[in-house]
This record gives structure tokens, sequence and C-alpha cells, in this order.
């Protein structure tokens, strides 16, 4: 036996590199298995470790009515209590110097001594000892700056309610962590934005409370068992449920004590709502009764103007008629006036006929006299011419006598004579007709004069008469004036009470209004008190329900399944259990191929080997032995070291990425000697089964058939063959490629199984890290369009935000944002509520659309958006209902859409739905912004305004994004080193035993003068082909594991991308036929030193 | 100057302690369209020389030229491209590639030469005509080896190096092969050398060459060969 065994020592010095892959591809598959599955369980067990040393509760006990001493000592009394800390709990908003307010957690420290729980470990500084000091936690930070000892952390400025601080301003004189607070994410508050960002410590007495708002306890036994079992559940469980059927009996009891102090304020309340009612209802009674005499008095006076108004019409009907009288009246007097006046005119046409005849007479008489007077002064001149002539005759008889008497001037003289005859009788007639004429004129005077006395006796009768009935005409007018002027005087004293009356009317009606006023007034007044009294009354009632439901009282009994950080932690390293699951397989069974072809390959070298021994008398069982020895050594020594190496290294690096998010200690990785032996046990098993089915099928065989060569492979026409289209068209070294393919078929699988398995690794490598900045990016610039947001005050109105921005050229708008649990039958998730002032501008700063498709989902005034992993988790999309709940009110929400989303959940809800859901306007609290060129300026802005509590950059969200999320490229790193290991080490194995078989081939084809580029060529196009077929069928396999490895490692708060980047396709492709180049050149080494020789040899 | 020429060449295998000298002084020429016979017991490195001769392996000294063209002084490169184009080589053990129909193999030395013969062609003339498509498997020994014969004539090279080519094959089948060879060099004026340990192929050589430890023992120019039917062993 002993050369045999030096047979085995020798086999495996001189197949060194054989053995090595055996090794290092057992060490790889059992070190992963081995290291990814001890992830998860160092996790808890380093987390139990802490939670043990510094006394974590097992039990947190939260009161709605607070815990008094006597529920203390009660719960000290419970069976399996080992300790209890009664402890102060307090939620303030405080802020660091000029820094933006956050909401703080209080807690009371724990007293020295056995009750000590939850003790924080000091990490800097010292612990608080005097009043107005406090310590915080390490992981603090406050708007992005980090805490130092001697900070002093500013309550906000509220006004003091009851169960408050003693202090407004708490020096920070250490830094401390705690089991408490595992994880940065420190849980919910009912203040502020809703989320917890700091945490700290205060002596006991700086709480101002009757009644404690917490209880810590530990269970007996619990300590010494793992937290995260099962057996700790139930103890802890036990425990639990005591402590609530005690709840049942200490909750009355304090109830009373609550209720009765209560129930006294609030009866006293009452009867003073009761007393105030009834002065308010005297009081209006007594305004009503003055209401009501004020009206009646209206009213009186009303009916007086009535009666005046009567009387006045009366009046005017009296008048009326007088004037009537006096305007018949006129008529009459106007009818004899004109009959007086006609009367006239005919006496005057008489006297005027009178005058005219009296005219004629006188007429008549005058030309008589003219023709006298001519008669007259005709006789005048016959005188005249008398008195000449006879002066001429007297003269001329003078003359004559003294003148020779002649006989012509006698005859002159006689001429003369008679000429003065003839005048003189001429003047004689004359004289006479004078004489006559005379007479005529007399008696037409005589006549005239008659006339003339006869007409004026006529006219002075008429005158007579006229007057007489002129005057009696004046008499009347005189009667008509005075009744005229006595009619106008009544008219006008009419008028005045017509007057009167309307004033009085006037009067009447502005009392009236008053009235009217007053009446509303006193209505309104009314309505007011009693709506006062309504909502007091309403207040009673609700205290009375609230001091009613009081009644029941509950007590929260809270294991460490709802503490934050545990929680996240029990989820992480579970998550890790169920990666540990995928990866370790693929390298197993790449593991296992590869021992089983290398095995194979070997046994068949030694086919004549084996013959020889069986025909020297070796049985089989020995023979079997060699190769089992032979496999099992690299095996048990890859089993050892791997798992060392990976107990110390996955776990170290997964929990270092963790670290990002959690306040933890370091690693307790241990051996476990557990998985160590699992899988040196699935692995030898493995490995010694498929050395054994390779010897067994030659040891069936004949020693005789086993000394001669075996029959080689026959070579077979393959199927791409019938296709002459394509098998035509390739060239010669092509088609030996194809042929070569499908002769070694075991080749084929293996090789494409481990190429697959490497690619599928490296996709889901790239294609985490693809996920993970995919979130940043499309979050931050796809599908948030804006750039900024900043926090409030509530309430914050249009004008207001005006105020903040409009001078800085940004864009904005207002919007809603709340802290608030959204869930349905299956889960419950904490979700940001946001209500955008408008449903149109908001699709300027938000995206929504859907994943795949980018579809665009449109946001109306019914319109309520939930988060795409929110739609996940719930199990609930368009049309389906949800609950919505802040803590103290729960509310139904019909989802219209699902949109695209990564970072923490959201509801979007239109405002108009909000009102209609909540029954009020929401509240506007926030700004989304679109920054204007002039960021500084903006930014000075909104620090400078008071209605700002704080303001992001989502920029720079997205920087801390992207840090946390770098935690995860180490992950990624790992993966890919692997890969890389892995397709290393199954390439070479393979191609390594493809040129061992194909020896003499290419020995051969180097005889035949093929160069060595030609005969790599020969050898490598079918490792280059099946590396891409592999490779092909790895990307598959790749988008599958990646679906899966991302939806195991999703950090809750977040949405990874589910999409792999071609780039990362290509990537992955490049990488393994990089590693299948450098497998080539290394064979390349090994082709160069076959023997050509080699190829004249009989086949052995 | 001969066509084939060897002066003084040997080989030296260094094993462990002990230098084995496999050529030791081989010196011999031969004529352009000869039939030679190389003729020696086991181990008296006859396959050295033809080893050497083929550009398979390297001499320790001495000078080897074909057609006026210095092999010995050639690089690896240079080997290969004499390999390639000026040497075809016939196996004991036939060496096919298994997984390429007759035809195939064939090609497969051809389609690397400068001036190859039509596969087919060949073929036809080692009487393969009708087994072109079919694996080496599917052969039997002798076609098998007429299939190596017109793979190494396919390359239409200037030397035909045959190593025991009827060493797996029974008497008959080894005769036709003979002959076959015989034909060829008649035919097509091609040298060819056949190295056997059997005196009885000396017959149809047109010379013979005797190695023995190493040395050319005796090398003798047969004025009459005989065809191939007629000798017998």
């Amino acid at each position: 036996m002993r050369s045999f065994t030096k047979d085995i020592l020798r086999s495996i010095r001189k197949s060194q590199s054989r053995f090595w892959a055996i090794f290092g591809i057992v060490a790889l598959g059992a070190g992963f298995f081995c290291g990814l599955n001890a992830t998860g369980s160092d996790m808890r067990r380093t987390s139990d470790a802490y939670a043990d040393r510094s006394h974590l509760m097992d039990v947190e006990i939260l009161s709605t009515l607070g815990l008094t001493e006597e529920d203390v000592e009660e719960i000290r009394k419970v069976d399996g209590v080992q300790a209890v800390m009664p402890a102060y709990q307090k939620d303030a908003m405080v802020k660091l110097g000029e820094s933006e307010e956050t909401v703080a957690r209080f807690h009371s420290l724990p007293a020295e001594g056995d009750d000590s729980i939850n003790e924080p470990v000091l990490v800097e500084g010292r612990m608080p000892e005097n009043e107005g000091e406090c310590v915080v936690g390490t992981s603090s930070t406050i708007g992005g700056k980090e805490i130092a000892i001697g900070d002093k952390l500013v309550l906000a400025e509220e006004k003091a309610e009851e169960n408050d601080l003693n202090h407004r301003e708490y020096e920070i004189v250490g830094l401390v962590e705690t089991s408490y607070y595992l994880s940065f994410s420190m849980g919910t508050s009912s203040i502020g934005n809703g989320r917890v960002g700091l945490y700290a410590y205060l002596l006991p007495g700086e709480f101002d409370s009757d009644c404690y708002t917490d209880l810590f306890l530990t269970v007996c036994g619990a300590e010494e068992l793992d937290c995260f079992s099962q057996e700790y559940r139930d103890t802890v469980d036990a425990v639990q449920e005591k402590l609530e059927e005690l709840s049942e009996t200490r909750l009355p009891l304090r109830r009373e004590e609550l209720v009765g102090e209560a129930q006294e304020e609030l009866d006293k309340a009452k009867a003073e709502y009761e007393e105030k009612e009834s002065e308010v209802n005297t009081q209006l009674d007594e305004a009503q009764q003055q209401l009501e005499d004020a009206e009646l008095l209206l009213n009186e006076k009303e009916q007086q103007l009535q009666q005046a108004e009567e009387s006045i019409e009366e009046n005017e009907r009296t008048l009326q008629e007088a004037k009537e009288q006096l305007d018949l009246g006129w008529k009459e007097y106007e009818n004899g006036r004109d009959m007086l006046e006609s009367q006239k005119a005919q006496a005057q046409a008489q006297l005027e006929e009178a005058k005219e005849q009296l005219k004629e007479y006188e007429d008549e008489y005058d030309s008589g006299k003219m023709q006298v007077d001519l008669a007259t002064s005709a006789l005048g001149l016959v005188q005249q011419q008398l008195d000449l002539t006879q002066n001429l005759l007297d003269s001329l008889s003078k003359a004559a006598e003294i003148l020779p008497e002649d006989g012509s001037v006698r005859e002159n003289l006689e001429a003369l004579q008679k000429n003065v005859d003839d005048l003189q009788q001429q003047c004689a007639q004359k004289q006479a007709e004078l004489e006559e004429a005379n007479r005529q004129l007399e008696q037409a005077r005589k006549e005239l004069d008659k006339a003339q006395q006869e007409y004026d006796t006529q006219k002075q009768l008429a005158d007579e008469q006229l007057a007489q009935a002129e005057e009696q005409m004046n008499d009347s007018y005189e009667q008509l004036r005075e009744g005229n002027q006595e009619y106008l005087s009544g008219l006008t004293q009419l008028n005045q009470a017509r007057k009167q009356v309307q004033d009085g009317k006037k009067q009447l009606e502005q009392g009236r209004e008053e009235l009217e006023e007053k009446k509303q007034q006193f209505e309104e007044e009314s309505q007011k008190a009693q709506k006062e009294l309504r909502s007091a009354k309403r207040k009673l009632q609700d205290a009375q329900t609230e001091l009613d439901n009081v009644e029941q009282g509950t007590w929260y009994v809270l294991d460490r399944s709802t503490n934050v950080g545990f929680a996240s932690m029990e989820n992480d390293s579970s998550r890790m259990d169920s990666l540990c699951t995928v990866f370790p397989v693929i390298f197993f069974l790449v593991a296992l191929l590869v021992v089983l072809t290398t095995m194979t390959r070997y046994v068949e070298e030694e086919r004549i080997l084996i013959g020889t021994y069986k025909a020297l008398g070796y049985g089989g069982g020995t023979i079997l032995m060699k190769y089992t020895w032979y496999a099992a050594v690299p095996t048990l020594l890859g089993c050892i070291v791997g798992p060392l190496i990976g107990f110390y290294a996955l776990p170290e690096v997964v929990w270092n990425a963790y670290r990002l998010m959690y306040t933890v200690p370091d690693l307790i990785a241990p051996v476990r000697f557990d998985l160590m032996l699992a899988s040196l046990a699935i692995l030898m098993l493995t490995t010694v089964a498929a050395t054994m089915a390779a010897v067994l099928e030659h040891l069936r065989e004949e020693p005789a058939a086993l000394m001669m060569p075996r029959a080689p492979k026959n070579g077979k026409h393959v199927l791409l063959e019938h296709v002459p289209f394509i098998w035509n068209r390739l060239s010669f070294t092509h088609k030996v490629t194809v042929r070569n393919l499908f002769r070694y078929k075991k080749r084929l699988v293996m090789t494409i199984t481990g190429i697959a398995g490497c690619t599928a690794l490296l996709v889901t490598g790239f294609g985490i890290k693809d996920s993970i900045s995919d979130i940043v990016h499309l979050e931050y610039s796809e599908l948030s369009l804006y750039n900024y947001s900043a926090a409030t005050v509530e309430n914050l109105s249009a004008e207001e935000a005006d105020e903040i921005l409009s001078e800085t050229g940004a864009e904005f708008m207002r919007c809603m944002m709340k802290n608030m649990d959204c869930s349905t039958g299956r889960d419950e998730r904490s979700v940001y509520l946001l209500v955008p002032e408008d449903t149109v501008q908001i699709s300027l700063y938000l995206n929504f659309r859907t994943r795949n498709s980018h579809q665009e989902i449109p946001f109306g005034e019914d319109s309520v958006l939930i988060t795409e992993k929110l739609s996940d988790k719930l199990g609930a999309g368009a049309g389906d209902t949800v609950t919505l709940s802040d803590g103290t009110h729960r509310y139904q929400v019909k989802v219209t859409g699902v949109v695209e989303h990564y970072v923490y959940d959201y509801v979007y809800m239109a405002p108009q739905v909000y009102k209609e859901v909540f029954g009020k306007e929401a509240a506007m609290n926030q700004l989304l912004i679109q920054a204007p060129e002039d960021v500084e300026k903006m930014e000075k802005a909104l620090e400078q305004s008071e209605l700002v509590k704080t303001y992001v950059n989502v920029a720079e969200n997205a920087a801390d994004f992207d840090r946390m999320l770098s935690s995860l490229d180490l992950v990624v790193m790992v993966i890919i080193l692997c890969a890389g290991l892995l397709a290393f080490i199954v390439l070479y194995n393979l191609t390594n035993i493809n040129v061992t078989e194909r020896q003499r081939e290419i020995a051969t084809i180097k005889v035949l003068g093929f160069t060595d580029r030609e005969v790599n060529a020969y050898v490598y196009r079918e490792t280059f082909l099946l590396t891409l077929l592999g490779s092909l069928v790895g990307l598959v396999l790749g988008v599958i594991l990646h679906s899966y490895v991302i939806n195991t490692v999703e950090v809750d708060m977040v949405m990874f991308g589910h999409d792999v980047k071609a780039l990362s396709f290509v990537i992955s492709i490049i990488i393994t036929m990089l590693f299948s180049a450098i497998v080539n050149l290394v064979i390349n080494g090994k082709l160069k030193k076959i023997d050509m020789v080699e190829s004249l040899k009989s086949v052995d | 100057m001969a066509f084939v020429e060897f002066e003084n060449v040997t080989k030296i295998y260094q094993m462990g302690e002990n230098r084995i000298a496999a050529a030791d002084g081989v010196t011999f020429s031969v004529e352009k369209g000869e039939f030679v016979v190389v003729v020696g017991p086991s181990g008296a490195g006859k396959t050295t020389v033809l080893n050497i001769l083929g550009g398979i392996d390297k001499p320790t000294s001495g000078r080897i030229s074909l057609d006026g063209e210095l092999v010995s002084g050639y690089s690896d490169r240079q080997l290969t491209q004499y390999r390639r184009h000026d040497v075809g080589f016939v196996f004991q053990f036939y060496n096919l590639v298994q997984n390429l129909t007759a035809k195939e193999n064939v090609e497969l030395a051809a389609q690397i030469c400068r001036d190859p013969l039509p596969a087919e062609k060949v073929l036809e003339e080692v009487g393969l005509k009708d087994r072109m498509d079919n694996f080496p498997a599917q052969l039997s020994g002798g076609e098998q080896q007429r299939v190596a014969i017109a793979r190494a004539l396919a390359k239409n090279p200037k030397l035909l190096l045959c190593d025991e080519p009827t060493g797996a094959l029974d008497y008959n089948t080894g005769k036709a092969v003979l002959k076959l060879l015989q034909d060829t060099c008649r035919q097509t004026g091609k040298t060819v050398i056949i190295i056997t340990h059997n005196s009885a192929f000396t017959a149809m050589a047109d010379r013979v060459i005797r190695i023995r430890s190493g040395k050319v023992a005796e090398m003798t120019v047969n004025p009459d060969p005989m065809p191939a039917e007629r000798i017998e062993w």
C-alpha cells in the first residue's frame, strides 16, 4: 500500500494545476456559501450582543393615561419581569444656534443600578450631571450640521404646555450611542415634519410631569437568548401577555384617578356653561322686549299719520269744490264782461253813426260857410274894383274939369262911369247873393246845432248806461278776486299739512329701518351667542366623550420588533439571508461542474493505469480510493481555507456598508463550524460522488480492455450541416469549430454554465450599480423638476409666498406636505402626503409618469396618486382604496394612479380631494421652487424670511443620497471580483481539459504546418464561441438574478431602479471576454509546449 | 547537389545524467523523384531522422538541406512554413481529425497551402471517391491511411514522409497502401521517403538507407525496384 499512497501523493504533485483548480473552485464556493450565509446571522449576533451589553429593553410600555408609581410596582410583581425602569420622553422642536429646526426626542437618563435599561454608551465628553445639560446621539445632525460638545440645543419658542421640560436650553456635554437607536432613522413624531432628527438624554428631573410616559422592562432569561430567535419571542410574548392582562386591572384604577379629576372640572365647566347660558338668554329676551316696544310705538305713529292723511284728503276735496265754484264765477264774470263789451261797442257804433251824421251836417255847414266866404271875398274884390274905379273916375273927373274937355276923356270917363255902374250893379247882386247864402248858412247852423244837441243827449244816455254796467262788473270782479284769494290760502294750508304728513312718514320709515337694523343686530348677536353656546356645549360634550372614552385607556405593550433600529436591522439581515441563497448556489453549482469535469478527465487519462492496477491485482475499492482521495484532499482544503476567508471578509464588507446607516459596534464574526461542515459535506459528497461515478465506469471494464486505447470519440454530422444556407457560408475552420463544439457536449454545457454564471454575476453587479445610480438620476432630474424646496410656517398664504420669493425671480408653488401612515389590509407604511395648491401647475414641478412606458399620468381635481413602491407594498393600484391615518383619525381615499418614484413613499392628492376627505382646506406649508439664475439671491431670501423654516437644495439631497447608496458599491465590487474569479477558474479548467484531451489532434495540425497563431485560433475559437454563448445565456440569467437581488436588497424607503442599462450588458460581456482572453494567453503557452513528436506516438 | 542532403546530423537527448544520441552523425542524400526506404530496428534512430527531416524536431548539430534550402538553420517560424509547404507527413496511426470527414481532413491540410491540389481529385486518386463524406470512424484502417496520404499529397509537397505507413494495417491493406505510395512517386515524380522496420520494403525502393545505432550503416541504390504488389513479408 505504501507505493500506492506514494502514487497518490506523486499524482498530486505532478498535476498541481489540476489540484489547485479543484481547491480554488471549492474554496470559492465554500467561502461564498459560508461567508454570505454567516453575514445575516453575524449582523443579528452583533446587534444582540450590543443590546445585551446596554441592557436594551425587551418590552416597552406606553400608556395613553400615563403610568404611575403604583403601576410600576404592580408591573414589577409580574412573573418573568426582571427589571423595570420608568422613564420620561418628550418630543420638541430644537435648533442649534441659527440652524433650522429639527424634531428632537428627549429621554430621561436611566437610573443607576439593577433597573438600568437602555443604557446609552458614552462616546465622547461626559454624562449630564447638572440641570440644563444633555447628551445627544452621535448620529445626530441638525440640518446637516454636525453636533459638537459645548453646543446648545435651544427649544423652539412655543407656549409652555403641560408635561414640559424645565429648561428652554440644554448644553451638550457628551455624545452617546445606544442600542435603542440602532439605525439613523429614529422613528416618527407627531410634531414638526414628523421625523425625529435627533435624540437626547436628560436628567429625569428635567421632565415636569406627574406621571411617567414610558416604562421599559427586561424579561428574565431573555438576555441569554438571541433576540431574533423564536425562543426569545416566545419568552417575551409570555410576559407581554401578562402585562396586557395587568393593564386590564391597572387601567380602570388609573382612569378613575384621572377621570375623577377631569370629571369634576368638566362638571364645573358644565355648570358655568349653564349659568352663562341662562344669562345670555335673559339678555336676549330683554333685548327682544325692547325691540317689540319700539315697534309698537312706531305702529301708533303710523296710525296717526294715516288719520292726518285722511283729513288732508277731505280738505283737499272741499278746496277742490270751492275751486270749481270759483272757476264757475270767473266764467260768469268773463261772460258778463264780454256782454258789456259788446253793448259798449254797440253804443259806440250808434254814437259813431250819430257823429257821422253830425259831421255831415257840419260839412254841409262848412261848405255853406265857405261859399259865403267866397262870395264875401268876391264881393270884396268887386267892391275893391269899384272903389278903385270910383277913385279913378273921381280923379279923372277932377283931371277933366282941369284938363280941357276932351271928348275921349269924357268918353273914358263915361266908360268908366258905366263900369262903375256895372260894378255897382254887380256888387249889389253879389251883395244880395251873399245875403242869401248867409241866410242859408244860418239855417244849416241851426240844423247842425240841433243835431249836435241830439247827439249829445244820445251820448250821455249811452255813457250813463255803460258806466252803470261797468260798475256792476267791477263789483263782481272784486268778489271773485276775494274768492280766489281765499282758495289760494286754503291750498297753501293744505300743502303745509301734506308736507307735515310726509315728514311724519319719513320719520316713521327711519324709525322702522332703525328697528329693522336693531332686529338684525339682535338676530346676529343672538345667533353668535347661540353659536358660542353651542360650541361651548360641544366642547363640553367632546370633553365628556373623551372622558368617557378614556374609560378604556390602553397600554401599548411593545417589544423590540417595534423599535425602528431593531426592526430594520432584522429586515436587513433577513434580506442578506435571502440574498445568500442565490449567490452560493451559483458558486456551488460551478464548483461542482468543475470538479466533475476535472476528475472525469483525470480518470480517463489514467485509464491504462487503472487497467494496470487491476491487472496487478488491486481491488476496485483500492483503486477507487486513489481517485477519491485525489478529489477529497483539495475539496477538504478548499472547504477549510475558503470559509475562513469568507467568514471574515464577506460579513465585514457588508457590515461596513450597513454602518453607513446604523450606529453599531464592530462586527462579531465567529467561525461558523456548522456552515463550514455543511459546505464541506455538500461539496465533499458531490465531488466524491462525481469522482466515484467516473472511476466506476472504468472499473467495470476488463483490465485488458482498459489497457487498450479508448476508441476516440466519433465525429458526427451536426444539425447545422442540414442548413446549407448557413453551413455553406461558414469557412472551413468555422465548420470544424462547430463540429467540435457539438462533439464535446459535456464541455459545452459546463463552459456555458460557468460563463453564464460569471456573466450573470457581472450583469447583477453592474445592474445593482445601475439601479442605484439610476435612482438619484431619475429621482432628482427626471421626476422632481423643482430644484429647491422650502418648509414654511403652516397655512402659508399666496401673498406670503409672493412676499418671500417674488423678487428673486424664482418660480414656485405652494403645497402641503404631511407625514402620515398609509395602509391597506396588507401593510402599513409611513408616507408623505403632498397636496399641491394647483393641479395644473404641479406638472411643472413633478413629473407623473409610469416607469415602463414613461406615459404621463394625468393629475386632475379628483386625483390621488401613489408612488410605485407604496403601491407594490400595499398591493393597491388605481381604483383601490387606501387608508390614511395621522395617528388619531383615519381617512379612506381612492387611488387614481400609480407613478414612478424612487425615494420615500408619497401620496399626491388634489386639493379638492383633500378638502372633501379631510373636511378642511389643505394648510400649505411647503414651497416647491424652480430656482432662478441668481441662486444666491434666492437662498438669501429664503434664509432671511421668517416664514421659511428650512430649505433644501435638491442637488445636495441627491449628493447625500449618492453617498448613502455608495455603500452598495462595495458589494458590487465584491460581486464583480467573484465573477472574475469564477470565470477564470471555469475557463482555465475547461480549456485546459480541452487542450489535454486533444493534444494529439493539436500536434497533428502542428505537423501539418499550422502556425502557432492558427493552432491557437483552432482551439480558442471554440472557447470563444462557448464564452459568447455562455455570456448570452448569462445575460438572461443576469436579468433574473438582478431582479431578485434588487428585490431583496432594496432599502425600505427607496425603490431601486429595476432596469439594467444596455451598457452594463455590454460591459459584462466584454469583461467575460476579457477573462476568457486572459485564460487564452495562459493556455497559449501550454499549446506552444505541445510536442509534435506526440503525434507519432501510438494512442495511449 | 542532391535533392535531400543530411550531413553529419546528430540529435542528443539529455536524460538526466545520461546523454543519449538518437542520431549520431547521420549522413545521406536523396535525389529528386526517388522512392526511398529508411530501414532499421526499433530505437536505431530512424524516427529521429524522419522528425528532423520533417521539421518537427531540430538536430543538435549537422546540416540538412532540401532542394537547395538549408533547413537546419531554420527558425521555428520558418520550420512551420517548411512543414506547411514543403513536407507531407503520413503517420503510423493516420492521425486523422476524428471530427472531420475524409474530404475535410484533406481540406484541413490543403487550405493552409500555397498551391494545393483539389481535395476531391486527390481522394479520387487514392480510390476514396465514394467515401469522401465519411468520418474516420466509418472508414477501415487502410482507408484511413489513404485519407492520410491524400491529406499529405493535397498539400503538393516537395517531399512525402511516411512513418511506418503500414504499421497499423493488415498485410493486404498494407500492400495496397505501399502500392499507392509507389504509384504516387512514379506518376507524380514526388520524392517519397518511407520509414519502416520492415526490410521487405527495401525491394521496392530506388534507394535504401539502413540505419543502426544512430548512424547510417549502409546506403544502396536499387537499380531495379520491384513493384509493390510483388513484395512479400
